[in-house]
Order: structure tokens, then C-alpha cells, then sequence
């Protein structure tokens, strides 16, 4: 029986790692990168997948030469009792501390860039409000400002210039929410009673998902926005066109369906 | 569970401590296969579950039938409907089943909605429902295999406002405000007149807007034909509702026969109702324009205009809004005037058992808070003050020929609208001048 259980457990790491070589041809792998900073995030991720890939491979075949070759059918070595190893106890305490040191001092520059080095003298593009269960967005109006009376206001179309840093003012009105942009590799908690930067820079031009990623009530699963990514003209054009419509004092005609 | 009690050699226990103790042991032994029997019943359970899923297919939600309008407001009392009571009891249970046959013989059932073809949609006559959307919306969440059916309301719409449309789904007692009771046929937030339904194009801003401020969400990113099916559904509702209560009131308020036939239904109860929502198309308030260029100083002006209108005794806007349009003019009002949706109104201490929810008292809207549930166009604002908000207290205060006694010019409105407009810009307690007044010397210097 102890050939078949040793089988049984090499099979974990062989169909993981296979399971890990198909997944990107077969699109299920992080969404295509939009963003001028997701390759750091990217990379984070990709060298600690591989770094966990290889002890799991190794500690998976360990696992596997142990079960196999002391099989108590076939073994007929005789038992050996040891009270350790100090010399192994100190190497496999002393490695991965070393290990975890080592990605906590080289990620932190990834970190500061998306989460500390908040751009300076960057006015907010547009100010996100979540709240059970949608975003309600905020831009300035044509005189640039928010907090203003020709302030736009719109709900869950986010629209954002291309190829310029955008920053986010980042706001929830009832529970925790988090806004979620995975093609843009952007990731942020919305707390109540605080109003959190988010920045970033969009390659190209698109249409992407905006999802809260955190459980915030029974309505969670309806927190689905989209964010469209456009030119700056294209962008001004639809700013001007909300302000427009905003500004309404009698009933627009009737749009054609 | 007690612990298994070790039976030492030498130990000092007494002959019949180590009869329990092998007692308890034993029973522990008796209770082991019992617990792998239980866990492998549980295990075989789960597994069923997992192949077999938890269907909801076999069960069929129906409309409930609107007891809350008959007991509460019809004057009748529950041990009115028993089935083995007097003769009275017995015609009123009647007329319930009589109730339920019409309508589900005019309305069909949530996953089989029907309608007469003389309601159906006309598109010559602009007039009816379109029971091709309704059916879209309808149905179990997922449709049929046909893909006729999308179950769109199930999905969207019924937790809160229920599948009969009531208002009291399950997620409904939560909320404040409650979610619309499309029954009532009473819409709050609409281009037409007070009394008039709300038209399509409303219902579908509803929808993609949402409304701020309450917990009905923005449905913005649905695809058009889906927006269109679930309006098309909330009237279908709503009609069904009011020519509910209309036949319920000539049922049991006025205690009327009321013919077993088709035409008798239609044309007395159901048509009215349907006529009124094709009505609204026709009913849409529009604004006189205002000049298109307002410049900053024309703006400024507008303000204080609408300031001081905001102020008069006639206006009335401080008695609700408060002097600083906080929402608070009407704080620490006895209990006799303290405001109500007409829905909550209608809630009293004697027939509070038979309605869904808790009564819930009106706030008025706090007006520097920047959110405007009806819509923050000026546009939206002016027909808020012009027509006021059907089924609440807030008046209808434009004057117009339909509204001789309205205390306010359109052009008075459009001033009013520019200063509520500003109100979360203004300062409420003008701290400004405070500061001028030394405060800031005191700092500076102290």
C-alpha cells in the first residue's frame, strides 16, 4: 500500500505545477496589465510564486522519496532513533527568516510606490464615494475644483484619462468597501470617515471591471462598476457632455433607442 | 462529554469508582460507531447535495393576496375571514377566493405573468402593457431553457420589493425609507404631475440613477432591454396592485357583486388603471426655459432671490426644512404632528398588527447634504418644489393653471432651486464672521 499512498502524494506537486504551466495558455492567469506600475506588483508576484514553487516542489518530493523508500512492506532496514539535529534545526530557522527578511527589504519600494509616494500638487481626477451597494462618483467641474456647485456627479461609469496619472480620492459612506481595478493592479479598502489617495497611470485605452473587493453586506455581489479608460479628448468631450446634462433645466431629447 | 477516568494500578480508587470509570469507558466505546454512522449520514448528505444542488425549482412563489388595504383600511377584522364562521365570514372568505380567481385569471402567476390582450400593448393607441417584457422579467432568476424568461426582477429587485411588488421583501424591514409598494400605484419621484403616474423614461432613471440616499441602487450598467423589461414589470405590478385594492374596495368597503366575468374585471377595475399610465406620457411638467447664459453675478442674485422665498411664510419650505435647511423644522413636533409617508400614516395603534412593516416616521430632507434623491438637475429640483412629493407631506408649489393657489412663479422656483442648490456651499452658521469677530486675534495673540 505504501507504493500507491507515495504515488498518490507525488501527484499533488506534478498536477499542481502542471495545473500551474497550463492555466496562463488556457487564460486563466492575471488579467492583461493596463497600468505603468503593475509590472512591479507582477514581478512581486511571479518571484514569490516561484520561490514558494520550489520548496513546495522540494518538500513535495521529500514527502514522496520517504513514503516510497521506507514503505514498512519492502523496508527491511532496521529502526534508528534521533533526538535531532541541532545543525538542521538552526539551518531551516535560519533560511526562511532570512527569506521572509529578504522579500519584506525588496518589496518595499513596489510598496512605497503605490501605497506612500503620493503624487504631489496632483489634483483629484475624480472623488469615489462606495456605498452599499454601488460607487458613486464625483469629478470638478469645468472650474476644476471639487466641493463646488458645478461638481459632476455620476454613479458606477468611471471614465479616466489614458497615459496620465490619475489620482482617486478614495471615500465609503456606510461599511468598509474596496475598490478593486485588476487591470489596472489597483487595490484599495474604502474606510468610512476617511478619505484614502489611490494613483495610478493607464497605458491604453479600454473598457475594465471595477468590483469591491470586500465582503461589504448581503448586496456585495451587485458592487460591479466599469472603468473606461479614454483619450483626453475623448475624456474632456465626455466630461463636458455630463456637465451639459447636469446642468438640464428642460428635458433633453428623447434619446434614440 | 466526561473524560475517560485512567485506572491506575495502586490508585486509591473504591471498587465501585472503577465500576463508573469502566462504565463510562464502555459507553464512550458505544458511542463511537454511532458518531461515524452520524458523520457518514452527514458526509452522504453533503454529497447529495453537491450532485444534486439545492434546487429551488419546486417551489412556485406566488402573489400574496393584499390583506394588509382590506384589514387596515377597509374596516375589517381577521375573524372576519374564517372559513367555518358565520354566514358573514363565510361571504367574505368567499369574496377573497373570488379576489384571488380574477386577478390571477387577469394577472396569471410571478413566473406565468398573463394580460388580457385588450391591456397589452397598443402601439397604435400608445396604451397598454407589454407582456413580452413583463415575461423577460418574470420567472425564476436564470429563465427557462427557451431563454424566453431572465428572471430579472427575482434577481435584481424582489428581496426588497418583494415578488408581489409589496415593498416587504426580505431585506425590506432594514431600510429607511422602505422600498416602494408599487400597489399603492404611488410614485414619488416623477416629471408629471402630482397626481399623475410616473411615465417610462422616469422608471428607467430611477433605475440607472438610482436613488442617493436610500438604499436603492444605481442598475446604470444593465443593457438596455433589460432596464426596459424591469420598468415594464414594475407597472405590470403596480397596475395588478391597484386593480387589487379597486376591486377589494368595491368588495368589502362598498359591498358590491361584482360580476364572475371577464368584461365586468376589465373594464371596471383593470382598464382605468392601465388608461392612467398611458395618460402620464401626456402629463410630463415642463419648466418654462430660463435664459440660457446665467452669468455668476445673474447666479448671485438668483440665491438671495431664492433665499428670501425659502424664508417666506407662504413658501413653507422652514417649517419642514428648517430655518438653515437641515431637515430639522419640524424636530420635537408632538406626536399628532410629527410626518409620515401616506403609506406609514395610515399605520395606527389599533391596525398595526395587520401591515408588513413597523410604521416609520418621514424625515424631511436634509438640504446641505449635496443629495438629491429625486434627480440634481435643476430641472429634477423644480419639478420637486412644483409638483412636491406625491404620498409625503412636501406641497405642490407652483402655480399653474391646474394649481391656482400654488404660492410660487415659476420663475420664483427657478430662484428657489438655484439656493438649494447652494445650500451645501453656504456656510449654516457663518463662521466667517466669528473669526472676524476676535477669535482669531485671540489665537494670534494670547
Amino acid at each position: 500500500m505504501g507504493k500507491f499512498w507515495s504515488i498518490l502524494f507525488l501527484m499533488v506537486p506534478v498536477l499542481g505545477i502542471a495545473l500551474f504551466f497550463w492555466a496562463p495558455s488556457a487564460g486563466y492567469w492575471l488579467p492583461r496589465d493596463n497600468s505603468v506600475h503593475g509590472y512591479q506588483i507582477d514581478h512581486l508576484f511571479n518571484f514569490i510564486l516561484v520561490l514558494t514553487g520550489v520548496v513546495f516542489a522540494a518538500t513535495e518530493g521529500a514527502l514522496f522519496w520517504f513514503v516510497w523508500r521506507y514503505d514498512a512492506a519492502t523496508n527491511r532496514d532496521p529502526i534508528k532513533f534521533t533526538h535531532g539535529s541541532h545543525n538542521l534545526e538552526v539551518i531551516w530557522t535560519i533560511l526562511p527568516a532570512a527569506t521572509l527578511l529578504f522579500i519584506a527589504i525588496y518589496q518595499m519600494n513596489a510598496w512605497a510606490d503605490v501605497k506612500m509616494r503620493v503624487p504631489k500638487n496632483l489634483p483629484p481626477t475624480v472623488e469615489v464615494t462606495a456605498r452599499q451597494f454601488e460607487w458613486r462618483l464625483r469629478y470638478p467641474g469645468p472650474d476644476g475644483k471639487l466641493g463646488t456647485m458645478d461638481d459632476i456627479h455620476h454613479v458606477n461609469d468611471m471614465h479616466l484619462p489614458a497615459g496620465e496619472e490619475v489620482l482617486i480620492e478614495l471615500k465609503s459612506m456606510d461599511v468598509l468597501h474596496d475598490l478593486f481595478l485588476p487591470h489596472l493592479r489597483v487595490k484599495q479598502d474604502a474606510v468610512p470617515g476617511m478619505s484614502i489617495p489611490v494613483w495610478f497611470r493607464a497605458k491604453d485605452v479600454g473598457t475594465f471591471d471595477l468590483v469591491c473587493a470586500e465582503l461589504c453586506g448581503w448586496g456585495h455581489y451587485k458592487m460591479k462598476g466599469r472603468a473606461t479608460i479614454q483619450s483626453r479628448a475623448e475624456y474632456d468631450k465626455w466630461l463636458e457632455e455630463m456637465a451639459v446634462a447636469q446642468a438640464a433645466t428642460q428635458e433633453p431629447e428623447k434619446e434614440e433607442e | 462529554m466526561i473524560k475517560a477516568i485512567a485506572v491506575e494500578e495502586g490508585s486509591n480508587l473504591t471498587t465501585s469508582q472503577i465500576e463508573l470509570a469502566k462504565r463510562l469507558m464502555s459507553e464512550r466505546s458505544f458511542h463511537r460507531p454511532f458518531i461515524s454512522r452520524a458523520s457518514s449520514a452527514l458526509v452522504i448528505a453533503a454529497l447529495m447535495t453537491f450532485v444534486v444542488g439545492c434546487s429551488t425549482e419546486n417551489s412556485h412563489p406566488e402573489f400574496r393576496l393584499n390583506l394588509q388595504d382590506i384589514l387596515a383600511k377597509m374596516g375589517q377584522k381577521p375573524e372576519d375571514f374564517q372559513r367555518s364562521g358565520d354566514e358573514d365570514a363565510r361571504k367574505n372568505y368567499a369574496k377573497l377566493q373570488f379576489m384571488a380567481t380574477a386577478l390571477h385569471a387577469a394577472f396569471g402567476d410571478p413566473d406565468d405573468p398573463y394580460l388580457f390582450p385588450e391591456v397589452q400593448w397598443n402601439a397604435e393607441e400608445k396604451k397598454g402593457l407589454d407582456l413580452r417584457k413583463i415575461k423577460l422579467a418574470a420567472g425564476p432568476f436564470g429563465g427557462s431553457a427557451n431563454g424566453e424568461q431572465r428572471g430579472l426582477f427575482r434577481q435584481h429587485c424582489a428581496h426588497c420589493h418583494g415578488v408581489t411588488g409589496d415593498g416587504a421583501g426580505p431585506t425590506a424591514a432594514f431600510l429607511d425609507p422602505y422600498p416602494r409598494d408599487y400597489r399603492q400605484g404611488a410614485f414619488k419621484f416623477k416629471s408629471t404631475e402630482r397626481t399623475a403616474k410616473p411615465t417610462t423614461d422616469d422608471l428607467k432613471r430611477i433605475l440607472r440613477d438610482g436613488i442617493p440616499g436610500t438604499a436603492m441602487p444605481s442598475f446604470l450598467l444593465l443593457p438596455n432591454d433589460e432596464i426596459e423589461a424591469l420598468v415594464e414589470y414594475v407597472k405590470y405590478l403596480s397596475v395588478r396592485g391597484q386593480t387589487e385594492i379597486n376591486l377589494a374596495i368595491d368588495l368589502f368597503s362598498n359591498d358590491e357583486e361584482v360580476e364572475p366575468k371577464k368584461e365586468a374585471i376589465l373594464e371596471t377595475y383593470l382598464q382605468p388603471v392601465v388608461d392612467d399610465w398611458a395618460a402620464a406620457e401626456e402629463l410630463v411638467v415642463r419648466p418654462p426655459a430660463r435664459s440660457e447664459s446665467q452669468t455668476e453675478q445673474d447666479l448671485r442674485e438668483s440665491i438671495a432671490k431664492g433665499r428670501e422665498i425659502f424664508f417666506r411664510k407662504d413658501a413653507q419650505c422652514t417649517k419642514c426644512h428648517g430655518p438653515t435647511g437641515l431637515g430639522d423644522g419640524n424636530d420635537g413636533a408632538p406626536e399628532k404632528d410629527k410626518l409620515f409617508d401616506d403609506w406609514n400614516k395610515e399605520k395606527t395603534p389599533e391596525n398595526i398588527a395587520y401591515w408588513l412593516l413597523p410604521k416609520k416616521e418621514l424625515r424631511p430632507r436634509d438640504l446641505r447634504m449635496g443629495i438629491f434623491r429625486g434627480g440634481r438637475r435643476p430641472l429634477d429640483i423644480f419639478r420637486r418644489i412644483h409638483q412636491g412629493i406625491p404620498g409625503t407631506p412636501m406641497p405642490a408649489g407652483g402655480r399653474d393653471e391646474k394649481n391656482p393657489t400654488g404660492p410660487l412663479k415659476p420663475e420664483e422656483i427657478w430662484n428657489l432651486v438655484d439656493y438649494v442648490r447652494s445650500l451645501p456651499f453656504e456656510d449654516a452658521s457663518e463662521p466667517a464672521q466669528f473669526e472676524s469677530h476676535g477669535a482669531t486675534a485671540m489665537v494670534e495673540h494670547p
